[in-house]
């Protein structure tokens, strides 16, 4: 006897076309389980915590810090998810590096160009890998990250991170 | 030669039941509602690098695109126009200075347009995405341009 018989029937016992819906029923069943009886179990036990963290922004024009306000919402570029909230901004006249006609090369005032320091609260879990908000959103100094807010968008740096 | 007998059973059913949830999920989806909130909201762009007396044919009410993927961008409000100036080296005084560029002028437009507003973005039409910093290639009737958004009013 072959594995379907000439009415179709896989074994003898069961249609194929009868048998491809119930593996389709089993399969989904299976991964409902799984989604929301397995994976939300272990996802939940994590605690998030306030972390703050500073954020450069280089030798942008001036007018970017009247679109820039505390109490903004900061978005990743990437995610477009919301990584915190600016609670302050700190300016000063951004500087440039300059070569001298002596040879000479060092870092001189900028016109009309500024640097700002956004300090950001955020929410999200601290662990032996680093700080992540959101549990996602790994921060790391030094790194040069696109971000947003409802009404300006610019490239940014994280310059430190506090946890409280 | 025997006639095969027409007979449904319980697979058959689950098919039929599996492609009419399918097919009313998908029409309920293609047909939703789709009823969205619009506010006016007021943003400035700047056109950098221009000819002298460019600003001249910009006229209010001019209706403005995007140039790259032709999104309404709005109404021209406002145009003025300044010096343009770039920034050069001064290693006399040790600092960059912006300096003006002869015959040249940086347009101003304020621009006017309906916007849809999510926690994140203002966005023309729900398209067109306005953020101070972001870099625009305008259209209106006659002209085009390149620069950025510099302000949008809150």
């Amino acid at each position: 006897m072959g594995i379907i018989n000439k009415k179709g029937k896989l074994f003898g016992v069961i249609n194929i076309i009868d048998f491809a819906v119930i593996l389709v029923i089993v399969v989904l069943l299976g991964g409902a389980f799984v989604k929301f009886k397995v994976l939300d179990k272990t996802s939940t036990n994590v605690e998030l915590v306030p972390i703050t963290y500073t954020v450069e922004i280089n030798g942008v024009r001036d007018y970017f810090l009247e679109n820039v306000k505390e109490g903004d919402k900061l978005f990743d570029q990437t995610s477009s998810n919301c990584i915190g909230t600016i609670i302050k901004l700190e300016s000063k006249e951004a500087t440039e590096e300059m070569e001298f006609p002596n040879g000479e090369i060092s870092y001189v005032p900028s016109e009309g160009k500024i640097d700002i320091v956004l300090t950001v609260n955020g929410e999200g879990v601290v662990n032996d890998s680093g700080y992540f908000i959101n549990k996602t959103y790994e921060l790391l100094r030094n790194s040069k990250r696109n971000f947003f807010t409802k009404y300006a968008m610019c490239e940014g740096k994280i310059l430190d991170i506090y946890e409280q | 030669m025997e006639k095969k007998k027409f007979k449904i059973n319980i697979f058959d059913i689950i098919i039929v039941v599996l492609v009419l949830a399918v097919a009313g999920g998908l029409y309920a989806y293609t047909h939703r509602d789709t009823v969205i909130e619009t506010k006016k909201l007021e943003y400035v762009v700047e056109i950098n690098d221009c000819a002298e007396g460019f600003s001249e044919n910009i006229k209010i009410g001019a209706k403005i695109t995007d140039g790259l993927k032709n999104y309404n961008m709005g109404t021209v409000t406002e145009v003025s126009a300044e010096p343009y100036t770039v920034s050069v080296a001064n290693t006399d005084e040790g600092r960059f200075v912006e300096s003006e560029v002869g015959g040249r002028e940086r347009v101003l437009l304020t621009i006017s347009a309906n916007v849809t507003e999510t926690d994140s973005n203002y966005a023309v039409d729900g398209y067109y995405v306005v953020k101070a910093g972001k870099e625009v290639f305008v259209r209106g009737e006659g002209f085009a341009g390149e620069g950025y958004i510099v302000s949008v009013k809150r």
